[in-house]
Order: C-alpha cells, then structure tokens, then sequence
C-alpha cells in the first residue's frame, strides 16, 4: 500500500512558482521585501519594544504585565499617585527598596511624553545614558518612538488605503471593461469627472474645517481616490474578455462576477501587483506631506511630515531631528522602490506569456 | 643641570605663549569710548506728575479755571549721536498715505500718524506729558478739558499749528466725503465739541461725566493740517488724496517713496518737539528707510545677518536661542538687548465656555487649575523664558493707580489636588485608560480649540500633564473660523488672548445680558447678579480709585468661579541690532516695550532713543574686512522683572 501524500494546503500554480523563483533571485527587491516586511512586523509589535510601559513587573510577589492593557495606577504599586505609573521611576525604587524588580522595554520611552531635566531645554541630543537614541524634539519628546510609531501609522494608512481603492478600482474598471457599452461610457464621464477634483486640495479643505481623525481622514483619501485605479484594470478586462478561456466559462454558464473574480482578475492581477508598492510609497508620501504642511493628522499624533516641519525649524541646533527623519524616510521609500522595480521584472510578461 | 634649563625654558615659553594662548577680544576707539560712557550712566527720573501752572494766564475764556501741567525731565542718554540712516522694514507696501477712508487702517499707518497728541501718556508710570498743548485745565462741567496749545509747534512744512487746525479736524472727521464712519460717529458722539478761544488755546468735549485723567486721556486728541486741505474735503478724497502724505507735527515726514518698495522719512529741519526736555537726545536719526520685505521671518533674519536691516526681534525663545550660535553675533559685530517690563495684558489662557454641560460645575473648572500645568509647559516648549500669569490682567496702571489685584495667585499643578475636586464633581471613577469618569460614563474629555499652529507644541505639553489629573484634553487647531465658533458659543474651551485697555472695562465680557446672545465678549456664557451688580458700578462712574477698587472685586470673583486658566504673558522684548546701533544703558521703561521703534508708537512711549554712532559703524565695517572679534555684547535690563 503506498502512503498516501499530504496534498500541500496550498499549492502554487507553476507559472507564479517561477515568478516567485525569479523575484528571489532579484536580491535587492527580495532583501528589500524581507527588510520592510520585518519593519512593519516590528512597528507592529512597537509597543514591545518603545515603550514608557514597563515589560514585567513583579512586586511584592505579584507578576504584571502592563504593556497591553489598562493603565496602572501608581497606587497599584506602593506609590502615593493615581496617575499611570511611571515604571522608569519605580524601577529605581524597586532597585532601592528590594519589593521587586521591573523590566523596562529597550527604549523605555513613548511617543508623547515630554523629558524635561530641569536646567537645560529641550531638544536634547541622541545619548545612550538617557536612552533616547535619537534623541528628543522640541518639547522632549522620544524621535526613535515618534518614527516608529508615525510609521507605523503611516505604513497601515497607506496599505488601507491602496488595498481599499484597488478593490474599489478593480471591481468598477473590471465591470467597465467587461460589459462595455453604456455602463462603460456613462462610469467612464463620472470618473473623468472625479479625477477633476484637485484631490490635495480638497483634503486641505476638508481638514482645515473638520479636523478629522484617522478613520475619516482615510475616508476622505479613498472618496477622492479610487477613480484612478478604475483604467488599468479596465484596459485589461477589455483584452482578457476576448480570450478564448472566458468564452469557454460563459459557454459552461459561469454568471459576470464568477468570470470576473475568478477567471479575469487573476490573470491581470500581475499587473497589479507590479504598481501596488509605488501606489504605496505615493500615499506614504502624500501623508507626510499632509502633515508636514499641517493639514494631516490631528496633533499629538506621532507623523513623519511633522518631525521634518519642526526639524526644519531646528536644524542647525538639533540636526538629529531632520537627519533621523530623513534617513528613514529615504530607506523606506527606496526599499519600497526596489520590491516594485524587482516584482516588475519578475512578472516581465515577455519571459512567460505566449501571445496567440 | 638640565633639568632646571628646561623648567627655565617652560616657564619662559608659557610666559610668553599665554597671551596668545588667552581669548584675546578686538576692541576698538569708538566702541571702547561708549561702553565706558555706558557703565557711567544711570537710569534718570522718568515720572511726571501732575503739577499746577499757577503763571499762565488765558484771556478769553468763558470760566475761571486752574491750569496744570507737568515737567518731565531728560528721559534719553547723553551719550546720543545725531545722524545716520535706519534701515527697517514693512511687510507689505500700504495701500494709501491716507490714515482713514478706505484701505486707510493698515499696518503702516502709525508712521504717516506721526502727529503728536495734545498731551501724552508717560509709560513709566501712566502720567501726563506736555506735548502739542503745554497746559490742560477742567472745566466746570466735568466733561471738558481746556488746552494751551504749544505755540512753537509746526507743520513739516513749516507752517505753525493753531487752534485752526484743531476746529479744522473736528470738521474733517464729521465730513462724510472721508469715507469712514467708525471717525464720523466718534467724533459726534464721543467727542462732541471743539471750540477754539484765540489762536493758541482750545477746548474739547466728552461725551460723560468723567474722572479728570480719564476726560484728559479722552480728550487728547490730534490736529489735521487745515492748509493741506484749502478746499476742504473733496468729495473724491479717497482717490484725489490717496499718495499724498499729510504734513505732520511729528518728527519725521515722508521724503521719497518708491512704490511697492520702499518708503524714506527724513527728519525735520529743527523739530520744534525738541523744545522739552523729554525729547531732547530722541529721533537722533537723520533718515529712516523702511524697505519691503515679504515672506515672512526666516526672509527678514536673513537681510538682518548681511547688514541690510539695523535691527531685528527675537521674542520668541527659539529665535532667541539661534543667536546664541550665530557667526556674527559671536564675533561681536551683533549686540542683542534683552528688557524687562510689565506689558499690559488683558484676558489670556484657557477660556470655558460655562453653559457646556461639563464646564457648568465650577468644581469641574476649578480642578482644572491644578490639573493644567502651566508651568512645565512654559518650562518645556518656551524655555522657561515667560512669565506665569495669575490674572485676567496685568500692568493696568492709569494715573499712578493700579487697577489690577496683584495678588492673585493661581496653585501649582496637583494631580491629586484636581483629583479632590472632580470627585465632588462626581468624577471619582478612574477607567482603564487613566481618564477619570462619572457615575453616567462620561468621560472628562473636552476639545480645546485654538487657533496658531506655533501653539500645538505648548498645548501639547498640556494635554501630556493632563493625563496625570486623569483628564482627556483634544486639541483642536482651528485657524479659521475659531473666534466665529466662540461667538457663536459653540466650543467647549478655547486657547485665547484678547487685547485691553488702560482702564479694563469688564462689562462685555461678564453681564448676563451678553450671556446668551451669540457676537457678544461673554464668551463664557456667564451669569451671575453679584458679577452683574460690580460691573454695572463699574460703568456708572466714580473716581479712578473707585473703578480701580471694582475691578480689583470683578478679578477676584473671576479667580473664584474659574472662569479662566491664565496662560503665560511676554514680560520682555528682546532682539539683535548692528553693533552700531546703540540704546541707553537702561534700555526701556516700566510699561512700554517699544525702545526698539525709531518711530512709530506714541511720544509718552519709549520709541526713538536709539541712535546710530557713525564712528562706530566704520569701525566695525573695518574689523568685519580684517576678520578682528569683538567680545559678544548682550545688554540685559531686569529692573521689572517678576519676582
């Protein structure tokens, strides 16, 4: 009797399997795409890693786990206030005192607290011994934990946003090009009208009355935005439709979404794929500018548009500020650039497709 | 034997290398000369009090009265040089020479309104100085003032000041063909009178009853030059008078201009104003020239750092602090000047708007006072460089009375304190994100609206502390629309200043019959009878003394209800000038913050003591080719500072 094999729970068509192969070996995107992918997860996870809230702390026998979760007061742990506890301070007088020991995140700092040391002024430079290891802004405030976390917003803003107005722009343009006709034509005179609208200009307005916060904001962004991703895939569902395999399915009696979604939209879905990390790094870049100019998140909110605004302000006394932002802001996009250009070259069409 | 050679040679060599070793400053004559006649010098007498002119004697007039006036002594530095040119600047060309009519309420406006008023206000301590009139005098009737005109005064024409022009002027600002009806209305129903005894001597009527100081302050008003208009007002004043510049009594008039960019006064030949003592080594300057410069501070700093501006403001800290690393001014050829005084300030800090339902528990606004912290705030984002306000108001000092209670005090930020105060207020329960809670759920949550970006750092620092009293503080920048939404009454705090006068009259901002309406000051939505009742007395008149004591009442009432939570005011001015702009040693006066003005502010204002010391700008230019360091200068003035 032979062993029966495991079917793989997901087994990859051969012809992506090469694409993937090929994209591997196009190191810079693939070492680009382990890179961001790690970024993202750790941004992800930043409060494990930058965070004012304490890891561990075990007092009086008791074991804590503040990092998710309520506030601690610091009553809960033999201080005299009723405020969130702040564990830098209890880990010295655990230390003293000997009731316990508090393990502290590696940057024990978060994205909005101020560091004041009474005689000199903020912004302080980068310095291991206080632990911020890019040191503060204007009013003491973490750089290393206002990058991560604005990035970490701005990372889900952008993929929210592109993930949502693709689905949008898929199923619309792929409606469009798949029936043609007067549905085409009467969507075609709405989108061109949509894409009139000066789109920055209208999230300014916007924001500059009703000073929205995140879920709105993305709203706005994917109200004025999806009109755009509608032609690509328009253009597309207008060539794949001839095909003869579209015929065979609407001969076998497969409805107008079942040959879309199924049978269309994967075949075009390269195509996708290979713009979907520039569409990221534009909305990336189009929130930073947003908040650089003021019109973007309502503040506190850690964004990088705002660490470049005040390190502009403050470049010649605290040049960490812009340099840290910048950096990051660079290696980021790049890296993103690099996932694109080396999808773009693995789904090259002329390598795989065969033209009848 | 070669031990001790060579601690020989050491010794020598370090001898001689130490003064080359030592930071060894520039110096040079000129520079030298003045520091040292600096450090000599001592601040004068700047108070003028009211005294009785018992030797003046006006025929002519329809009642006997007692004239008075005042002898203000020398208030400049001896050390003043006349000559040389200002370069300043505007942020934007104005739209007519005119000073009322259409467009006429620019920012520049000030400098073609140089016409002195008939008696100043000293800004030392709020007394009356002689200035177009040398005498004033009370009529029987407690609404008008008698005034001898000062008979050297002239036009920059040259043509004489008289009464003429002063019955010219109340004709003018009636005339409808001006154009402006906030001057047609003050002057028929503000000012009701004017009547001329002789050439040099009229009087002017209030509309009420008033103390003397405030009828003189009131009544003191400017003359137009009735040749400059021979047929009166045209009825296309607007157009036919739109470049032309008035002649004025003031010390300097416009010279030349070149549109959209550049306006050039000279000082007039003589100035008559010199005549008294407080205007002697004041307006040294032979030519101001103001150039326009638009887009905005970092522009202007910019011109200032190559010698195209005499000088330029650093108030606020960041600005400040950018000096300290600065190439020229830490090679000496930029002095900066830091002084101290109590600028008159009005309402200012976290306003709440008592008819919203969490504000309405003056136990609720009261806790805010311990959980607003203040002071790490200014400590944080403004370098502990302003001053902590206690108070609705500061530096209302009118005829040597002061009309604010100094001795407010606001507490310090106390978590536990608020906390006290929101359990009587029912929010006792602490939720799981720290922020307090009442029984319903409701959070202690409020939106505070503002409205300049350059404040979401400060408010930032806020909203941090805040937490540490379990109060949820949204901030919300507005920057249009926000004080139409306070008007409106729809907000539920808002970050706000508002500008005052000498004498604060609190009516508007506190009678209940503004409580409800929307447009009016009571921004707050308050009602309350015993506000009512001193307001009201407040108006109905009195002695200053009296008023002084009422507002002091209505301030006190205002800190019990919490109705605000003072922010910060500015207690300095400070800036950077060239090296050949100097000031006196004692830089300003009690209640001014002008010194940095060469013109435009009024006379009783410190403006126009500075003076350019041309032997010192070639010596600096000189230095600045051969690449020699002065010492870095500030000039630092702390006789008002805040204990």
């Amino acid at each position: 009797m032979t062993k029966r094999q495991r079917e793989p729970w997901f087994r990859l068509d051969p012809l992506t399997r090469k694409r993937v192969d090929r994209f591997k070996s196009i190191r810079r995107g693939y070492w680009s795409l382990l890179l961001v992918v790690g970024l993202i997860v750790f941004a992800l996870l930043g409060e494990i890693f930058i965070n004012s809230r304490a890891l561990l702390v075990v007092y009086q026998g008791r074991v804590t786990l503040p990092t998710y979760g309520r506030v601690h007061l610091g009553t809960e742990f033999g201080l005299d206030y009723k405020y969130e506890t702040n564990y830098r301070d209890l880990k010295k007088k655990l230390a003293e005192t000997g009731e316990g020991f508090v393990l502290l995140a590696p940057v024990p700092w978060n994205a909005f607290e101020q560091d004041f040391k009474e005689g000199t002024y903020p912004p302080y430079a980068p310095s291991l011994s206080s632990r911020h290891f890019l040191g503060t802004d204007a009013i003491g405030r973490d750089i290393l934990a206002r990058l991560v976390y604005g990035f970490r917003i701005a990372i889900l803003f952008a993929i929210l946003y592109v993930g949502i107005t693709y689905f949008i722009g898929a199923a619309i343009g792929g409606l469009m090009g798949y029936w043609g006709g007067i549905f085409d034509l009467v969507f075609q005179r709405i989108i061109e009208v949509w894409e009139q609208v000066p789109f920055l200009y209208v999230v300014m307005i916007i924001q500059a009355i009703f000073r929205p916060d995140f879920g709105i904001f993305l709203f706005i962004f994917i109200f004025f935005g999806w009109s755009g991703r509608t032609w690509t895939v328009r253009a597309m569902t207008y060539r794949e439709r001839e095909r003869d395999y579209v015929l065979a399915a609407k001969s076998m009696g497969a409805g107008t979404w079942r040959i879309i979604s199924v049978h269309i939209i994967p075949n075009i879905l390269v195509v996708i794929v290979t713009i979907l990390p520039f569409s990221i790094s534009g909305a990336i870049s189009s929130l930073t500018a947003l908040d650089y100019l003021g019109f973007g998140l309502r503040p506190p909110t850690p964004s990088w548009g705002e660490l470049i605004s005040q390190g502009l302000n403050a470049y010649k006394e605290a040049p960490w500020i812009l340099a840290s932002v910048v950096t990051a802001m660079s290696l980021i996009l790049v890296m993103i650039t690099f996932i694109g250009e080396g999808l773009r070259d693995a789904f090259d069409p002329k390598k795989y497709t065969v033209y009848k | 034997m070669k031990i001790k050679h060579a601690i020989v040679f050491l010794a020598l060599a370090a001898l001689l290398a130490a003064p080359l070793l030592a930071q060894s400053f520039y110096t040079s004559k000129a520079v030298t000369a003045d520091e040292k006649a600096l450090a000599a010098e001592k601040r004068p007498n700047l108070t003028s009090p009211q005294v009785e002119d018992p030797k003046l004697v006006v025929p002519g007039l329809p009642e006997k009265v007692k004239w008075y006036t005042s002898k203000p002594g020398v208030w400049g530095s001896a050390r003043a040089k006349v000559g040389g040119t200002y370069h300043a600047y505007l942020a934007e060309f104005p739209m007519t020479f005119r000073t009322l009519g259409p467009e006429g309420n620019g920012s520049s406006r000030g400098l073609f309104l140089s016409t002195p008023s008939l008696v100043e206000v000293n800004n030392e301590t709020k007394e009356f100085v002689p200035s177009m009139a040398t005498d004033w005098a009370f009529a029987a009737d407690g609404k008008t003032v008698y005034y001898k005109l000062n008979e050297k005064a002239q036009w920059s024409d040259g043509k004489p000041v008289t009464s003429d022009d002063y019955v010219f002027m109340l004709k003018f600002m009636r005339d409808k063909n001006i154009q402006d009806e906030w001057y047609n209305d003050y002057f028929t129903t503000q000012i009701t009178d004017l009547k001329a005894y002789g050439k040099y001597c009229i009087s002017v009527t209030w509309n009420s009853v008033s103390a003397p100081q405030d009828l003189l302050l009131n009544t003191a008003v400017n003359p137009r030059p009735a040749h400059f208009y021979p047929d009166g007002v045209p009825a296309d004043f607007a157009e036919s008078y739109n470049w032309k510049a008035e002649p004025t009594a003031g010390p300097y008039a416009l010279a030349d201009y070149v549109k959209d960019e550049s306006l050039t006064f000279k000082k007039v030949k003589n100035w008559w104003g010199h005549v008294y003592d407080y205007n002697k080594y004041r307006f040294n300057v032979d030519t101001i020239e103001y150039k326009v410069i638009t887009g905005g501070n970092d522009i202007v700093r910019n011109y200032f750092d190559n010698g195209e501006l005499e000088q330029f403001f650093q108030i606020i800290p960041a600005e400040w602090a950018k000096g300290n690393d600065a190439e020229k001014y830490k090679q000496g050829y930029i002095d900066r000047q830091w002084a101290y005084y109590v600028p008159l300030t009005g309402l200012s800090g976290i306003v709440f708007n008592t008819k919203d339902p969490l504000f309405a528990d003056v136990n609720v606004r009261k806790g805010m006072y311990y959980a607003i912290n203040m002071k790490k705030m200014i400590d944080t984002a403004l370098r502990g460089e302003y001053a902590l306000y206690h108070n609705i108001g500061i530096a209302h000092v009118f005829a040597g009375i002061n009309f604010d209670d100094d001795s407010i005090r606001k507490p310090a930020f106390d978590p536990a304190a608020a906390g006290t105060l929101f359990d009587k207020a029912g929010y006792s329960v602490i939720g799981s994100d720290g922020i307090r809670q009442n029984a319903q759920g409701q959070k202690l949550s409020f939106e505070l609206i503002y409205s300049s970006p350059n404040h979401t750092e400060r408010i930032s620092v806020l909203k941090e502390e805040a937490k540490k009293a379990g109060v949820d503080l949204q901030m919300k920048l507005m920057q249009k629309g926000l004080f139409g939404a306070v008007l409106e009454k729809k907000y539920q705090a808002v970050w706000l200043g508002m500008s005052t006068s000498l004498t604060p009259d609190y009516f508007e901002y506190f009678h209940s019959s503004y409580a409800k309406d929307p447009q009016t000051n009571n921004f707050f939505g308050y009602a309350n009878p015993e506000m009512d009742k001193l307001v009201e007395a407040f108006r109905a008149g009195g002695t200053l003394a009296e008023k002084a004591a009422i507002d002091k009442k209505i301030q006190q009432l205002v800190d019990k209800e919490a109705l605000v939570v003072p922010n910060y005011y500015v207690p300095f001015v400070r800036g950077a000038s060239w090296k050949w702009l100097r000031y006196p040693k004692w830089l300003d006066t009690q209640f001014d913050g002008n010194f940095f003005e060469p013109l435009d502010g009024g006379y009783g204002s410190y403006i126009g003591y500075m003076w350019i010391d041309g032997a010192i700008k070639t010596e600096v230019q000189q230095a600045m080719k051969d690449k020699k360091y002065y010492e870095p200068r500030i000039y630092k003035d702390e006789t008002y500072k805040a204990k």
